[in-house]
Order: structure tokens, then sequence, then C-alpha cells
């Protein structure tokens, strides 16, 4: 029992978990933004596992810029995702749940034949394809992206815990009161709102809703492609179904945070957290359940729990989610 | 910025067609991929163990056809359960459970035995979604995918032999006495590849396999028989029963159902029962078909593959176009036998394909059963095989790209129809009208109108 406390809270794990942190917040903060517009992208987890596929298939050279280059693209990829799922809900106005769930599908498809045609030939010394229980690392391999800030990380653990980690790590924090001041300060923002909030007035009062849901969608998609990013960026090289449905917990987390950037931080940090224990654990031989994958299952497990005890705040939920909207113009002209 | 909504809305009316069209080819595309990127390793397993080239297509058909009455029975209520997955492969398990673990009962006992426990370990894997849909007011679509994901995990556990002990014991006692592996050879005499035989099964359950098999070789076996009767026996109940009328009631207009006294949430949870119960039937069919020996057989090909290579929905092939049988025939059971057999054809060209390409991998690189030994190179070494291939492909696509454009196509004709009102186009959605009822049955749930 000790030793799983003794893994457990190393600096190192800690140090991780804040790692492990980047890609839920990022996916759950993009969520919380399409999600305050009206429109609930389920597809989050196939954004996420196509642009890490493709984020670790052009890392293939190591230097800085071809790794920015790739982690820009990476975003494109969930720009362009948002963009699709955005066509099909918004404009055409299929039912979300279920385009999600295509948008998932193709993502963890084509991650899967891009990855076995593709990166096997070209970049087959970086891209390990093998399995990832034996080679579990408690922390995150060194990359060229990785900025310890002057003063702050020689403080001895907490410069080692919070400031010693790469880029997109910090970008992650700093996109949530970012994300918090564009959803409550901006214009855009109160049309994001106000799209999610009352729809029929909003699209009298002439507000446009389409362009604004398509762009909060796509904004929010490419979020989730950063977050693809950042998940490479923690594990270090491409391995088959690399987020473990990270992403649906994502979704999961933006209910459970009732919606507010804040909230989900939070919780963000606590499923970091869990998954860095966890791979900690599998890293010191301590979990070691073969063919079934002990993330998944815990943080899965976890989050449907939570989902049938937390205390549900009808308040917080947009009241337009999930509901499409046609005005009258383009009825009458059918 | 008002001016792009504008012309978006301007540009929809007018080429609402093309828009049509666009739309269905993506979403044609989308399922071409996801079913290409997660099926392959089910698919070629059970080909491989089987020794002939592909799965027989009427073999095909019953599976398909009870989740796409179980997705018939559920979207009625407008409960969009999307756990077939799940509920399909811990139906597979429990079957293959019950039907191991007694080997000395009649074979007329076995087989009814199994299938009743895959339905059940169905309605067992449906009743917390459906639980939380009703009473708690989770959406179902984020529930349910996350217990197919769960599910997923159950079923590779239970099927690796040294992580678990469910069927080692019977495994230990036939592998003691006999030979594991064998040698197929075709008619020519080429070693195409090694497969584990299926010999090791043991007496008894090659006789319930034979019995399962109504007529030797032809692939019409007595999931088919079960599969055709509970189609009817679904139209039936949607058509001409009370309790199908508040079915579709509910799914039609629930605050209206709930005014008339329609008890909302247990109605929900019926739904969820029946389709949980087809789809753990589906699963039970699923394994009893491709003979129980089989499936443990596969549980040793799965052993020597890694993590990573094991797909995080192993029976997407029968579920995506078991739904979108169902969808196409616009949830009539009757008619989703035809779409059913119409996409099991379909379906059985994707294996084909995929053999194909397997065989141009494993020839040309000699390297028999490595997965990710097909590579470009190889490929245009055996171009002229490739044609065989690339011309499946295109017909699979095509046919995909039709069936789902005349689904969107018969969307714009037939808005009357309750699937597609609830679907597209209305502002009432999914979700709320079933929990703002709930918030009317007063408060003893909380505050359940959040969805997710």
């Amino acid at each position: 029992m000790s030793e799983f406390l003794v893994a457990a809270f190393t600096v190192a794990t800690v140090s991780s978990a804040v790692c492990w942190a980047a890609p839920y917040l990022l996916a759950a903060l993009g969520e919380t933004l399409s999600q305050r517009s009206g429109v609930i992208n389920l597809g989050v987890d196939g954004v996420m596992l196509l642009s890490a596929c493709c984020v670790s298939w052009l890392m293939a050279g190591s230097d800085n810029f071809s790794i920015i280059a790739a982690v820009l693209a990476g975003v494109l990829v969930g720009v362009v995702m948002g963009a699709v799922h955005g066509f099909v809900t918004v404009v055409l106005k299929i039912e979300q749940h279920l385009v999600g769930i295509c948008v998932f599908l193709f993502g963890l498809g084509a991650s899967e034949i891009l990855a076995r045609y593709v990166m096997t030939s070209a970049t087959s010394t970086s891209v390990s394809l093998s399995s990832s229980v034996s080679l579990a690392s408690s922390t995150p391999p060194a990359s060229p992206l990785d900025v310890s800030i002057p003063m702050l990380s020689s403080i001895s653990v907490i410069g080692e815990v919070l400031f010693s980690h790469n880029v997109v790590v910090y970008a992650a924090f700093l996109l949530v009161p970012g994300v918090a001041l564009l959803l409550n300060r901006t214009w855009f923002g109160l049309h994001v709102r106000a799209c999610g909030e009352v729809l029929y007035p909003a699209g009298t009062s002439d507000l446009p809703v389409l362009s604004t849901r398509l762009k909060a969608v796509m904004l929010g998609s490419g979020m989730a492609g950063l977050a693809g990013a950042a998940l490479v960026m923690v594990i270090g090289a491409w391995e088959a179904n690399i987020t473990r449905q990270m992403g649906f917990v994502a979704v999961a987390l933006v209910s459970l945070g009732s919606w507010r950037p804040l909230h989900v931080v939070a919780l963000s940090i606590v499923y970091g957290f869990i998954t860095a224990v966890i791979r900690a654990w599998e890293a010191e031989g301590l979990v070691n359940w073969l063919i079934v994958d002990p993330v998944l299952l815990v943080t899965i497990s976890l989050t449907l729990i939570a989902l049938m005890v937390y205390p549900r705040n009808a308040k917080a939920k947009p009241a337009a989610l999930a509901s499409t909207y046609s005005s009258t113009y383009s009825k009458s002209s059918k | 910025m008002t001016s792009f909504d504008n012309r978006m809305r301007g540009a929809i009316a007018q080429y609402s067609g093309v828009a049509i069209i666009i739309g269905s080819a993506l979403v044609a595309l989308m399922i071409v991929i996801a079913v290409a990127g997660n099926t392959r390793n089910v698919f070629s397993i059970y080909d491989s163990l089987s020794g002939s080239l592909s799965m027989n297509m009427l073999e095909y058909v019953a599976p398909l056809l009870l989740v796409g009455i179980g997705a018939c029975l559920a979207f009625k209520a407008r409960v969009i359960n999307l756990g077939c997955e799940g509920q399909i492969a811990v139906g597979a398990v429990c079957s293959v459970a019950v039907a191991v673990s007694a080997p000395d009962m009649p074979v007329f006992m076995i087989i009814p035995l199994a299938m009743a426990a895959g339905a059940a370990a169905g309605v067992f894997w449906a009743l917390v979604p459906g639980w939380m849909k009703a009473y708690r007011g989770v959406n179902e679509v984020l529930t349910t995918v996350m217990f197919n994901l769960l599910a997923v995990q159950v079923f590779y556990y239970s099927s690796t032999r040294t992580s678990v002990p469910l069927f080692e014991r019977w495994v230990e006692q036939n592998s003691r006495s006999q030979n594991w592996v064998e040698t197929y050879t075709d008619t020519a005499g080429e070693v195409i590849r090694e497969a584990m035989s299926v010999s090791t099964v043991s007496m008894n359950l090659v006789a319930a396999d034979s019995r399962f098999a109504l007529l030797r070789g032809s692939g019409i076996n007595l999931g088919m028989a079960v599969a055709l009767v509970s189609a009817v026996a679904a139209w039936m109940f949607i058509a001409r029963t009370t309790s199908g009328f508040r079915l579709r009631a509910v799914g039609e207009n629930t605050q209206a159902a709930y005014c008339a006294g329609i008890p909302i949430q247990r109605t929900i949870m019926s739904a969820f029962i029946m389709s949980g119960a087809l789809c753990g039937l589906a699963g039970a069919v699923i394994a009893l078909s491709f003979n129980v020996g089989r499936y443990l057989d596969v549980s040793v090909v799965l052993d020597e593959l890694d993590i990573g290579s094991l797909y995080a929905f192993p029976f997407l092939a029968f579920v995506a176009p078991g739904l979108a049988a169902a969808l196409v025939a616009k949830l009539h059971p009757l008619w989703t036998f035809v779409s059913s057999c119409f996409f099991a054809f379909t379906m059985q060209k994707f294996a084909v394909a995929f053999q194909e390409r397997d065989h141009i991998g494993d020839i040309g690189d000699s390297h028999i059963g490595d997965d990710y030994a097909v590579d470009m190179g190889t490929l245009a070494h055996n171009w002229y095989k490739l044609s065989g291939l690339t011309a499946s492909w295109l017909v699979v696509c095509v046919v995909m790209l039709v069936c789902v454009g005349g689904a969107v196509y018969a969307r714009s004709k037939l808005v009357r129809t309750a699937m597609w009102r609830s679907f597209v186009g209305t502002p009432v959605c999914v979700g709320t009208p079933v929990c703002a009822s709930v918030d009317a049955t007063g408060g003893a749930t909380g505050g359940a109108s959040v969805d997710v």
C-alpha cells in the first residue's frame, strides 16, 4: 500500500500531472466554448487523435522549427475538422450527437490508417508503434519546446512542478483566463453566449447565429487539436489510440464543471493527476493488468460515477444546447 | 457578419440538393474510413480462422438485422442507444462463457441458454445508461459510448487466456490433446497461412455448432431464424400493441405523452432494455455462428498482438451498418431486413477487399501475420493484384454514398416521419422535452434537466 502512495507523490509524478492536465484542459476548454454557443461536439476525441497523429508524423525532424510547424498543423487539423462538424450540424442541421460520433469514428479510423500506412515507412525510427504499457514512463520525455522559466524554475519543488514544462502546457494554462475573458468580456463572447442561451430572440435581433456558432465550433475544435499536440508532447511518440478516449472525459468535464472555464480547470487538474499517478504505477510495475488499459478504465468509470451522483446544476446549462436554428427566411424560401 | 449568414441561408435555400449531396458524401466517407480503420483486425482474424475467403453474406445478415431492430425500437422512443457495440461485446462474452461452462449439457439446451445469456448481458449493460437517461437526465449518447469502451475492455480481458482464468481450464483441457497449429493449404497446394485448428473444439461444441447452422454451408443458421422472428415480433410490438404506441408517443412528442398519462421514464427504460436485449442477442449470434471454439482461438491470436493494435471498437463492422440499415429503412423492422441484407452484401465486399490487401502484404513481404508489413512499395509491386481491391473499394464507396444520400434525401421528402422530425430541423432538441416532463413530475429527481 505504501509503495503506491510513495509512487503517487513523488515530485516527478506531480510534475507530470501538470503536463497530463494540459490535454484534458485544452480539450475541455474548447468544448466549453462550443457548448456555450449551443453546439455539442462529441467528436473531440477524434480531433485529438487525428491531430496527434499528424503532429507526431510531422515531428520527424527534431529542430525547433519543424516541431512548431507540427503543433500548428495539429491546430489546423482541429480547425478543419471543426469546420466540417460545424458545417454539418449548424448549416445542414443534422443531429449534433450523431455527427459528433461520426467525427470521432472518422478520427479514430483515419489516424489508425495514417499511422499504419504512411508513418511507418516515413519515420520508423522516431515513431514507436509498439506497446505502450511496457515502455510507459512516469515522466514526459524531454522535447526541444521545453522552457524553464528563468527565475522561478530554480525554486526547489515548486519550480520543477510548475515552471519547467513545454510551451504547450503553458499555453494551455494561459488559455484559461483567455477563454474566460473571451466569453465574458467581449462582443464575440456575448454573441456566443446569446446563441447558446436564447436562440430565437438572438435570431430576430439580427445576430449572426450561424457564423457565430461556426466560429465557436472551429475555435473549440482547434483547441482540441492543440490538445492532441499536447498529448504527443507528454507521451513522446505516437501509439495506437493515443488518447485512450480522454476526449469523451473532456466532454463530461464541461458539464461537470457547469460550463465555466475555471471549474473546468480544477477538474482537469484532478484528472491529469489521476492519469499521471496511474502511469507512474504502471512504470513502477505496481499495476499490471496486461491487456486491459487501466488509465481508460479508471478515468471512464470515474466519469460515469461522477455523472451519476453529481448534483446537477440546471441553470448553468446553455438553454439552446444541441438545438438547431433555422431562420424564418430559409423556411419561407423552401 | 450578418451578410455571411444571409448568404449562407440563401445558398442553402438555393442549392439544398448540392448541400445534401456534399453532406452525405462527407458522412459516407466518414463511415468508410471509420470502419476501415477499426474493423480490420476482427474481420481478418475471423476470416483467417474460418479458412474461407470471407464470412458468408447470409451469416452476416442476422447480427445486422438484430442490431437494426434494436436501433428501431430505441430510436422510435427517441432514445439514441449507441451502446450496441458494448452490448454485443458483453453478449458474446457471456454466451461463450455459458456454452463453455456446461460441456456435458445436451446440445438443444446449450444454444438457447447461450442466447439467453447473451440477451441478459445486453440488458444488464443497457440498464445503467437507461437509468441515467430516464431518471437523471444525463444524455444517453455520451454514457452509452463510455459503456462501450468499458465493455470492449471486458471483451479483451475475458478473451485473453493469459490474463484471465475465465476460459483457461477449458482451453488447457483441449490443448493438451490436440495440435494447436495446423497449416491450411488450398487446392493448388500453396500455403496460404497458418491458423489455429478448429479441431481443438470439443465434440459437444462441434455438435452445437452444426446444430446451429440449419443448412450446412449456406450460411443460413439459427441466428437468422431468431432474427427474423424477432423482426416480426418487433413490428407487431411497435404497430399493434399499447406499449408500442407508448413508445412511439414518447418519441414523437414527449410532453403530449406526459399529459396523456404515459409513464415517460418507464417507457424510456423499456426502450433501453429491449434494444439492449436485441444487441446482446446479436453478440450471442456472432459468437455462435463464428463457432464458439473459433471465438476462443481468437483469444489465442489476441495474445500475440500488443495492446496498441487492439481496436477501441472491434464490432464496429456490425454496429455501423446495423444502425445505417435501421435508418435507411425508416425504423420499420421488416424493411430493416431488406436493408440489412443490402448492407451485409456491402460489408462483405469490405471483408473481401481487406483480405485481398492482407494477402498482398503477406505474400509480398513474407511476414505472415505481421500487422505492419504492408508498405507502399509492396503495394506498388503487387499493383495488378490491387485492381480487384480498388474495384471493390470503389463499389463500397459508391454504395455507401447512395445509401446515405438516399436516406438524407428521404429526410427532406418525409419530414412527417417522427424519426426525422426529431433528428433534423426542429428546434425541439433531443434531450430536453424528456427532462422538462421529468421536472414536472415534482422534483423527485432534483434538477434533472441538465444533459451533457
